[in-house]
């Protein structure tokens, strides 16, 4: 434990995590109720389509000119994605399955005849929170702030709209402004975590806390307070034993956040 | 003397998507205050497009709406059950003050909790409720913001007969209490028919509206193209119970 205080990337992953382990913990029982259940694994690989056309149209190099520019191109897709969720004229999981592939298809193949000689960019899609920079610790940390202030004053609504969408509708709420928001603040916080949280992580992140919540919450305040301490106490657990057995962080910390998860369940059922 | 101002007048109301076939033509009614109105119709005859037309979800193609007074937030919609998302944690509590949002008006949580006896299970979560609480809380909801009219959209889904019949005991005694307007769709010929002071029966561009009391047979046969047994009108029109009504339209099927 002591290597995290010693070494600064180790230092600098200890906080990304749990920043990112905040947001996550926020956003997960978000999408767990609303069924957008790969949409993290979706935003994340378009990412990839965004990186490669930033390299391809704009030449972007450093890590905030490539960050705008992908972050920029990633909002146009996901307002795709966005709007023709929203209509429902397709169930949203196929939606983002189709979104996934046609992203990743379109970057590959984008990868494959402009920008052979930059490696392979399909590493970018497992990450390696030891890359993270203080750069992008202000950045998911802005974040993070971000989704706060969006989240907290309007907490009875966003309730609202994810409990029942029609009803919402019917109070007048605004219920388009809130699923576009949702899209772009998941593709805010993807596209700012997958160069070191990969794909899996990512999408780990924004599903076991929000299904562990469900399983032993009471109330609606109890499931995004079991999410936000499973999120960030998973999180951190994972990178402590990724640094011991020496395992890729992001491949510990959702296997760490599975088992949690099933011991958890298991005594829930022994104790019943 | 005082004259009766309707809360909702419709004036010759048609209505069609993107500008194609009419889904509504022409209808005219007057709803006021303490009515209960039923909409009745066959499956894709437009009732849920009028229904969107009443609370300003959709607007006329041609005609007027007029609200009594459209500021107050007069109207109420109860959704179906079907709607919800049961995996949150919501409890009774909760949920009916999700009805305070965005509304101007309020009656105390407490006072329609026990107006429809669900004071016990405030603390209950909705997914642990039987189908009739959960409709009993969903009508909470929407009378928390003490509306006018209240829309209820096939309220008997998942209901069985005691169910209903406590949903209709309490929308009668909050007609009587608060003079709460209902606009009620429901496939249940007999519960409108019994209900409900006013009537629409309605197929795409064919429809009646009037009092319940002049409803007969024809008109019902006429809309739903095929003959009824067991109708409660049967008593009130008993002329008409060996009637068979032609509409005269070739194309409409009429299954005996």
């Amino acid at each position: 434990m002591s290597d995290f205080f010693q070494y600064d990337f180790l230092y600098l992953s200890l906080i990304l995590v749990i920043i990112l382990g905040l947001i996550t913990g926020i956003l997960s029982p978000m999408v767990v109720a609303k069924k957008y259940a790969f949409i993290g694994e979706g935003i994340a690989h378009s990412t990839l389509l965004g990186i490669v056309l930033s390299l391809c149209l704009f030449n972007a190099l450093n890590s905030l000119q490539l960050f705008i520019v992908t972050l920029g191109f990633n909002l146009i897709f996901v307002s795709i994605l966005a709007a023709f969720s929203f209509e429902k004229k397709l169930p949203s999981d196929s939606m983002i399955g189709i979104f996934l592939s046609v992203t990743l298809s379109l970057a590959i193949i984008l990868h494959f005849y402009f920008i052979k000689q930059s490696g392979d960019l399909l590493n970018l899609l497992f990450g390696n929170i030891l890359l993270v920079e203080k750069f992008d610790i202000y950045l998911i940390f802005a974040v993070l702030i971000l989704v706060l202030l969006i989240f907290i004053p309007f907490y009875k609504k966003w309730i609202f709209y994810l409990f029942d969408e029609e009803g919402a509708l019917l109070s007048g709420i605004n219920i388009k402004f809130f699923h576009y928001i949702f899209f772009y603040l998941l593709t805010l916080v993807i596209v700012c975590s997958v160069k070191f949280s990969g794909s899996i992580l990512i999408n780990t992140l924004l599903l076991i806390p929000g299904a562990f919540s469900y399983l032993f919450a009471k109330n609606m305040r109890q499931v995004f307070a079991f999410s936000l301490l499973f999120s960030v106490c998973t999180a951190i657990i994972g990178l402590f034993l990724s640094n011991i057995i020496a395992t890729p962080p992001s491949a510990t910390i959702p296997l760490t956040q599975f088992i949690i998860l099933s011991l958890s369940y298991l005594a829930k059922q022994l104790l019943n | 003397m005082i004259i009766k101002i309707p809360l909702i007048t419709f004036d010759q109301v048609s209505f069609s998507y993107q500008r194609k076939v009419e889904v509504i033509k022409n209808i005219s009614f007057s709803l006021y205050e303490g009515e209960a109105l039923g909409i009745v119709g066959p499956n894709g005859g437009g009732k849920s497009t009028l229904l969107k037309l009443i609370v300003g979800l959709l607007s006329p193609t041609t005609g007027t709406i007029t609200y009594k007074n459209k500021d107050d937030q007069i109207i109420s919609y109860v959704g179906q059950q079907s709607n919800l998302n049961l995996i949150m944690p919501i409890t009774v509590q909760e949920f009916v003050e999700q009805g305070l949002i965005n509304k101007k008006t309020s009656l105390s949580v407490e006072k329609i909790l026990k107006e429809l006896n669900l004071l016990e299970k405030a603390g209950f979560l909705i997914k642990n409720l039987s189908g009739g609480e959960r409709q009993r809380a969903m009508i909470a909801r929407s009378l928390i913001s003490a509306p006018r009219i209240l829309i209820l959209d096939e309220p008997n889904t998942g209901l069985d007969s005691t169910g209903v019949d406590q949903l209709y005991k309490i929308i009668f005694e909050l007609k009587q209490k608060y003079k709460t307007s209902f606009i009620i769709v429901d496939h249940n010929l007999n519960l409108i028919i019994t209900h409900c002071d006013k009537i629409i029966c309605l197929n795409k561009t064919q429809h009646w509206h009037d009092q319940k009391d002049k409803l007969s047979r024809k008109v019902l046969e006429s809309i739903y193209h095929c003959e009824f047994e067991h109708l409660l009108i049967h008593k009130n029109n008993p002329e008409e119970i060996h009637e068979h009504f032609e509409c005269g339209d070739p194309n409409h099927k009429h299954e005996h």
